[in-house]
C-alpha cells in the first residue's frame, strides 16, 4: 500500500496528514495534498489530492487530480482526472474531466464529465471491451 | 567596526585554546574589533544590544547556534552584519552559512559576502533555522549538558536514546493553522522550520513536521539520523503555514536554534524581520 500511495505522490506532497490526526477546517495548498487522517471541512488543493485509504473526509474537495482509497462524505471537483481505488466510498457528486473507478469502489452520487472528455473515456472502454 | 561576542563556554571551552591564534589572524586579515565575553544566559543578546547602541555594525558571535540565536534576538537595526566563528558544540547555522572552522571563518569575515535571512517569532524571541520539540528536544537537552562527540560516547547516547525512545509516551498535541484549521495528533517529535533559510528560492513559509513514534526498526534510522544531527525530513504530517499556534499536553520544552528555550504552549509567525549574515555562499537574494 505505502508503495502505491507513493506512486500517487504522497512522497512529494506539500502537504502530509498522518493517519493519526483529526482536523477540523479547511486544508488549501497550492501544491499536492495527500491526507490519511480524519476531516471536517474543505480541501482545495492547486494540484493533485490524495485520499488515503485510512481517510475519513467530511466535506468536499477540489484539484487538478483526485485519488480517494478512503472514505470521503462530500463532492468531488476536480479539472483533469478522479480516480476511485478498490477501497474508495464516495458518498458525494463528483465533477471532473475523466473518471476512473475501480471494481470494488463504492460511488453513491451523480457524475459530470466535461464533453471532449467523456467522449475519451467511451472511445477507451470501447477498445478496453 | 567589528564587535566580537565570545562565549567562553561554548564548545567545553574552546576559546581558551586558540584565542591567541585567533586574534593573530583577525588582526593579519584587518579585521580585528573589541572582543567581549558572555557570563551568563541571554548576555549575548545584551550585549549586542549595546554593541550597536554604540555604533558597531558587525557583530562576530564566537560561539555555536545557542550564542548565535541570542545575538540576532538583540539585533535592533537593519544595516548590522552579523558573523559566526563556530566553536560550538552545535554549529548548524554556521555550517549552513558554508562555515566549517574558525579558520575559515576568519576569511569569510573578510571577504564579507552578506546574506540576508528572514527570521521567525517564536513568542517574544526571534529565531532564524528551527524549533523542535518532542522526544528530540528531551535528547538534545541531555547532549548539551553532557556534550561528548567521540564514538564510544556516541555509542552510548544511541543505545540510551534508544531504550528512552521505546519508553517515550506520546505528548498530545492541538495545532491552530493560520486561522484556517485546527489539528490534533499525538506527537512523538515536532519541528517548524523556515522554508526560506532552508531554500531561498522557496516560498517564505513556515514548514510543521510532526513525526509519530516510530516502529521499532524505523527508530533506529530516525535515532541515527537525530544524533548526527542530520536533517530530518521524513515526518508522518507536514503542512506549511504563516503562523500557528502549538499547544501541548502535558506542556513541553522546547529547542530553538539548537537552543533551550521555553515550553510549550507556543505562536510561531513569519515576520518581516531580516538579519544580513556574512556568510561563504552568495546572497540568493
Amino acid at each position: 500500500m505505502a508503495r502505491k500511495q507513493d506512486l500517487l505522490g504522497v512522497a512529494t506532497a506539500d502537504t502530509v496528514i498522518g493517519s493519526s490526526v483529526r482536523l477540523k477546517g479547511n486544508v488549501a495548498s497550492d501544491g499536492d495534498i495527500a491526507i490519511d487522517g480524519q476531516l471536517v471541512g474543505n480541501i482545495k488543493s492547486g494540484g493533485n489530492v490524495t485520499i488515503g485509504m485510512n481517510a475519513r473526509i467530511s466535506g468536499d474537495v477540489t484539484g487538478t487530480n483526485v485519488s480517494v482509497t478512503g472514505r470521503l462524505e462530500g463532492n468531488i471537483k476536480a479539472t483533469d482526472n478522479t480516480s476511485l481505488l478498490e477501497t474508495a466510498q464516495v458518498n458525494g457528486d463528483i465533477s471532473t474531466g475523466t473518471l476512473e473507478i475501480s471494481l470494488g469502489a463504492v460511488f453513491i452520487g451523480a457524475n459530470r464529465m466535461k464533453a471532449a472528455e467523456a467522449t475519451e473515456v467511451q472511445a477507451r472502454t470501447e477498445v478496453e471491451g | 567596526m567589528y564587535y566580537y561576542v565570545i562565549n567562553p563556554a561554548a564548545g567545553k571551552g574552546a576559546i581558551n585554546r586558540l584565542q591567541e591564534k585567533l586574534r593573530e589572524r583577525l588582526r593579519e586579515l584587518g579585521i580585528d574589533g573589541e572582543f567581549a565575553k558572555t557570563t551568563g544566559l541571554g548576555d549575548a543578546t545584551k550585549m549586542t544590544k549595546a554593541a550597536i547602541e554604540k555604533g558597531y555594525n558587525t557583530i562576530v558571535v564566537v560561539g555555536g547556534d545557542g550564542t548565535v540565536n541570542e545575538a540576532i534576538n538583540g539585533i535592533t537595526k537593519e544595516n548590522v552584519a552579523v558573523g559566526i566563528i563556530p566553536i560550538g558544540t552545535s554549529n548548524l547555522l554556521a555550517h549552513h552559512m558554508g562555515i566549517n572552522s574558525w579558520q575559515q571563518a576568519c576569511e569569510v569575515l573578510a571577504a564579507r559576502r552578506l546574506a540576508s535571512y528572514g527570521l521567525i517569532a517564536a513568542g517574544q524571541k526571534v529565531f532564524l533555522s528551527t524549533l523542535t520539540l518532542g522526544f528530540e528536544t528531551d535528547i538534545d537537552k541531555q547532549m548539551e549538558t553532557a556534550p561528548d562527540s567521540t564514538v564510544k560516547a556516541r555509542v552510548g547516547q544511541f543505545v540510551s536514546a534508544f531504550g528512552q525512545a521505546r519508553e517515550y509516551a506520546p505528548l498530545k498535541c492541538h495545532i491552530k493553522v493560520d486561522g484556517r484549521y485546527e489539528l490534533e495528533s499525538p506527537l512523538f517529535s515536532l519541528t517548524v522550520s523556515n522554508q526560506k533559510f532552508d531554500n531561498p528560492l522557496a516560498e517564505n513559509k513556515l514548514v510543521v513536521t510532526i513525526f509519530e513514534k516510530p516502529g521499532r526498526k524505523q527508530l533506529t534510522t530516525y535515532l541515527w539520523g537525530m544524533l548526527k544531527k542530520n536533517q530530518l525530513e521524513e515526518g508522518t504530517t507536514r503542512f506549511k503555514a504563516d503562523r500557528v499556534v502549538i499547544e501541548t499536553d502535558p506542556q513541553t520544552g522546547m529547542m530553538i536554534d539548537g537552543k533551550v528555550s521555553g515550553r510549550t504552549p507556543i505562536a510561531i509567525r513569519l515576520t518581516d524581520r531580516r538579519v544580513r549574515f556574512i556568510t561563504e555562499k552568495q546572497s540568493n537574494f
